[in-house]
């Protein structure tokens, strides 16, 4: 039995805080429009031209931030996901979660205008709204009188809702005008189209709320992996935890995709490689989750925007161009 | 295990840097592109109240489909949406220009525009706006002459504006003397368009030379699309109605690409107008806008058509 | 046990001669078709449907039926037949419940395959494109089944609905990256979010011989297709090449679900769906279930088709987001159902 060590726990997290400022470097200065690696510290400090300043703080740092924010929540989305439906296949994208939100997020749109002002901030609750009723309907054709839940069963159900529930977007919206059909069309392939400062905002809370949360309870999310009998004999009220979690992975993943687009195996990829580095204890791996999973996304989005000018390649697409092939290799190895 | 995990990860960062060095390579010849802005400006009355322009732009970024309206007054096109960018007759006029959209600020920014015009549909406007003064137009708000002056008073060339439009008037109503002497005072044309294996039909001022035909040389537009248009001013139709909606003379605006197998059919041969030889062709990419320059084109090919009959 | 009395067993479980309930799915395909000949934007009767397909002058509204509706609807016929039967092999060679071509990476192959062409040959004409969408729904396939025979255990409905997933997944962000980049994107989802709208006679000259071709050795093979999926154990005993026969059930299921995305674009869960409703009344002889699910598929096609046409008239609905919609409640009853069928 291999112990992992704390010692390396801090080693991977500090490596991967190296890296996230690289790449946060590279992010900040790469695009269409010219800001050098060596004006950006001097533009932060608000020592730059007008146009550098305009770059930095109102295109690239917010869609940064962002981007980096929603790949943590996703991150930690999937990895108590996996956890407590002892499956190490689940991630919000391919259960149907992402659908279930972007479908909540047609509707709010088919009665707002797409420029919805100060309606930003309720967007992620109702994206909420439609994660946790796709996560129950899920749930509830899993769940057999006697059997309690399936974990194979919540997968093959998620795989089905998110191909219908993406069918559901698409009818919603297709009698509208022209722009929220393609507002759709873009969310489904996962473009990151909340690139401003209130998105931000509006996502924050959710993280800042949910992650200690989530972080308090790791323990328990250890202790429902050990399975039911045991978790129960240990004196966890499983379905109260069970619960309480999986409402709360539904909810980061939720509010990340309704800023940013239907985005899978963010979720799927990142716990399994924290895991394999760090071990199966949640108190470790999900530090470790969260941070590869942001800058996972940071990386996808900036490829993504630099390829295929003008409009680039959306970063839910370039994640499933690398996400798929290593989630085959997953699938061959079990 | 860490080693697995750093290969990843440094196949990654290369990645990364591959990608951006694509972009590096490309801003270095924008950079230097740098030209005299005018510091002079003036006060245009535009739709969200007074803005302060350049009195004479240099460099203008268009995202709507006024490219046309800014050649015609002579007015440098630095960046240009892709509709304006897909029309062969503008193409020298544009050779210069970059294929910019809404989406792409950082695009925008690096061309260093002096002055952005756009819909007051276009996204991001809060962004355009602190990157140059930026002006909106609803579409449709004012008629197309009346656009044209708009813009001229925008980039303060007025008069040159209201000349054109006077000069075309002066055509416009010779042009109907000839047609109608020709083909009658009472025929009737319907413009249709395929796109996106969809028909449409328009109205008097949805661009494909509607302005010209309807509110330039007064042709007749059929009762039956008259009512149609009248609520978007286009309308979208199924290829089993289109004989219905047929005018004596019928104008299809086409693109080889899309779809266009309705014309093959025998519905669409038995309507009077193709049988009758009334059917002209034009290509939807150099008629989808009603800017001065595609106008006269418009005009020229409508009556050099119609006197022929 | 003999070929004879295994196939007997399997028989005598349904009461219904097997020739009534063709003519029932018959009947029920022909009043879908003529159902959706005459509705539609413009105003037609039935007279003028008699008119158009047999009339040498015919009228104005006949004309409109005959070129415009009769083609569109054929094609429905056509794919909702390739579709459903191509579901039916699969699921009856894979033992899966859950098998379709859509979830299982056809769909996506011949999605990717078309950008590619899209992007590279423009003007690749109707045939080329095909031929694309074939050679795409092949390596989708492959990739799907060779990912999920690779571990012990072979074909499990978790392992290959996920491999599905994640190939598919792939293969549509592919298609994605492809059309950007060369900046097709719009051609090609013209072609698979288009839905059967506007298809000509000319489409359909240069796919039926294709789809007909499939159908009839599906049904040749009908009967080794039931012995396969009850039991391959049985299969080799009784003397059958099951590896052959696997191939050529493969090229067919290809086939099928190739000439369907090049007729109508993307279109999941019909596959899945259709075998399913017409078990109840096939038991589990793929003799009959064939042929069922030809007219079946068919007439579902059909309704669908229709309903994407008035819905929101005059704009089309497209009709993949319609079946997916109702894709889904079949879908997650078989999943519920499933039982050790899934472990």
């Amino acid at each position: 039995m291999r112990t992992f060590s704390t010692k390396k726990l801090q080693f991977t997290v500090i490596f991967l805080l190296i890296m996230i400022v690289a790449t946060g470097a590279i992010a900040l200065a790469t695009g269409s429009a010219s800001l050098p690696i060596s004006r950006i510290l001097p533009a932060l400090a608000g020592d730059g031209t007008y146009k550098e300043q305009f770059i930095l703080f109102d295109l690239r740092l917010p869609r940064l931030i962002i981007t980096f924010l929603a790949g943590m929540a996703l991150a930690m989305s999937g990895a108590v996901l996996q956890g407590v439906t002892r499956n190490d296949l689940a991630d919000p994208g391919i259960i149907g979660i992402n659908s279930g939100a972007g479908a909540a997020v047609a509707v709010f749109f088919l009665f707002f205008p797409l420029e919805a002002g100060s309606f930003i901030y309720t967007l992620p609750l109702v994206a909420c709204v439609g994660g946790l009723l796709t996560a129950g309907l899920i749930f509830l054709f899993a769940y057999k009188r006697g059997q309690g839940f399936q974990p194979v069963k919540i997968v093959l159900s998620g795989v089905g809702f998110a191909a219908a529930l993406s069918g559901v977007m698409v009818v919603l919206l297709s009698g509208a005008d022209s722009r929220k059909v393609d507002f759709i069309s873009k969310w489904i392939a996962g473009s990151i189209w909340g690139t401003d400062w209130p998105f931000i905002w509006a996502l924050l809370p959710w993280i800042i709320i949910l992650f200690p949360f989530i972080w308090l309870k790791a323990h328990r999310i250890d202790l429902l992996g050990l399975g039911e009998p045991t978790a129960v004999g240990i004196g966890v009220s499983v379905t109260r935890e069970r619960a309480a979690l999986l409402i709360a992975a539904v909810a980061l993943a939720s509010a990340a995709v309704s800023v940013t687009g239907g985005i899978a195996f963010i979720g799927l990829i990142a716990p399994h490689i924290a895991k394999s580095i760090v071990g199966p204890r949640a108190h470790s791996y999900l530090p470790v989750s969260i941070l590869f999973g942001g800058w996972m996304l940071l990386v996808a989005d900036t490829i993504g925007r630099n390829v295929a000018l003008p409009d680039g390649i959306p970063a839910g697409t370039v994640a499933a161009l690398i996400g798929a092939p290593y989630f085959v290799y997953l699938l061959m190895r079990k | 295990m860490m080693k697995k995990f750093a290969v990843l990860l440094m196949a990654m960062l290369v990645l990364l840097l591959a990608a951006c060095s694509d972009g590096q390579d490309s801003n270095k010849k924008e950079s230097t592109d740098k030209k005299d802005k005018s510091s002079d400006k003036i006060t245009y009355q535009s739709e969200n109240g007074p803005v302060e322009v350049p009195a004479d732009p240099k460099r203008v970024v268009v995202l709507a489909a006024f490219a046309g309206n800014l050649m015609a007054l002579d007015v440098p096109v630095v960046g240009a949406d892709s509709w304006s960018m897909a029309n062969p007759r503008f193409k020298d006029s544009l050779k210069d220009a970059k294929e910019v959209s809404e989406e792409n600020l950082e695009q925008i920014a690096e061309l260093n525009p002096d002055l952005i015009i756009g819909y007051s549909t276009t996204k991001n406007l809060d962004k355009l706006k602190k990157i140059a003064p930026t002006i909106t137009y609803t579409y449709g708000k004012v008629d197309y002459l009346q656009q044209h002056v708009e813009i001229g008073k925008l980039v303060n060339k007025e008069k040159e504006a209201e000349d054109w439009v006077a000069d075309y008037k002066k055509r416009a109503a010779d042009s109907e003397k000839k047609i109608k002497d020709k083909i009658g005072e009472d025929a009737s044309v319907s413009v249709i368009e395929s796109f996106d294996k969809q028909l449409y039909l328009y109205g008097d001022h949805w661009g494909r030379g509607t302005e010209v035909l309807y509110q330039g040389l007064h042709l007749k537009m059929p009762e039956k699309v008259a009512k149609s248009v009248a609520k978007d001013g286009y309308y979208a139709l199924s290829t089993e109605v289109l004989p219905e909606y047929a005018g004596d003379y019928l104008i299809v605006s086409k693109d080889k690409a899309s779809d266009n197998s309705f014309q093959n059919t025998d519905t669409y041969k038995n309507i009077p107008a193709v049988k009758n030889n009334h059917v002209l062709e034009v290509d939807q990419k150099e008629f989808y806008f009603n800017d001065p320059l595609t106008v006269d084109y418009a005009l020229k090919t409508f009556t050099d058509y119609f006197t022929k009959q | 046990m003999n070929k004879r009395e295994t196939l007997n067993k399997i028989e005598s479980k349904r009461r219904f001669p097997f020739a009534f309930k063709l003519i029932a799915a018959m009947c029920i395909c022909v009043a879908a078709f003529l159902f959706s000949i005459v509705f539609g934007a413009a105003n037609t009767g039935v007279h003028d449907v008699w008119d158009a397909l047999f009339s040498d002058d015919p009228s104005k509204a006949a004309l409109i039926i005959k070129e415009l509706r009769l083609p569109r609807e054929t094609a429905a016929l056509l794919v909702g037949a390739a579709l459903a039967v191509s579901g039916a092999i699969m699921q009856g060679m894979t033992k899966n419940p859950l098998a379709d071509p859509g979830l299982f990476g056809l769909t996506a192959g011949s999605n990717a395959a078309l950008a590619i062409v899209a992007a590279l040959i423009p003007t690749a004409n109707y045939f080329h494109i095909m031929i694309a969408c074939f050679v795409g729904a092949g390596i989708g396939a492959l990739l799907v089944f060779g990912i999920s025979s690779l571990k012990r255990g072979g074909f499990t409905s978790f392992r290959i609905v996920l491999a599905g997933a994640a190939v598919s997944a792939f293969l549509f962000a592919v298609a994605e990256g492809v059309g950007l980049y060369y900046k097709v994107s719009k051609n090609v989802s013209a072609w698979t979010a288009g839905g059967l709208i506007g298809t000509t006679w000319t489409q359909i000259n240069v796919i039926m011989p294709f789809i007909l071709i499939g159908i009839v050795v599906a049904i040749g093979m009908s009967r080794q297709l039931t012995i396969l999926s009850m039991d391959e154990g049985i299969a080799t005993g009784l003397g059958q090449r099951t590896g052959l026969i696997k191939v050529i059930l493969f090229i067919i299921i290809v086939l099928l679900s190739g000439t369907a995305v090049a007729l109508a674009g993307n279109l999941a869960f019909v596959g899945l769906m259709i075998p399913h409703m017409v078990r109840p009344f096939a038991g589990s002889d793929y003799r009959q279930i064939i042929p069922l699910c030809i007219f079946i598929g068919g007439a579902f096609m059909l309704v669908a088709d229709t309903l994407g046409r008035t819905i929101h008239a005059p704009f089309e609905t497209p009709i993949a987001s319609l079946i997916a919609i109702i894709g889904l409640p079949f879908f997650l009853f078989i999943v519920r159902k499933g039982g050790r069928a899934f472990l």
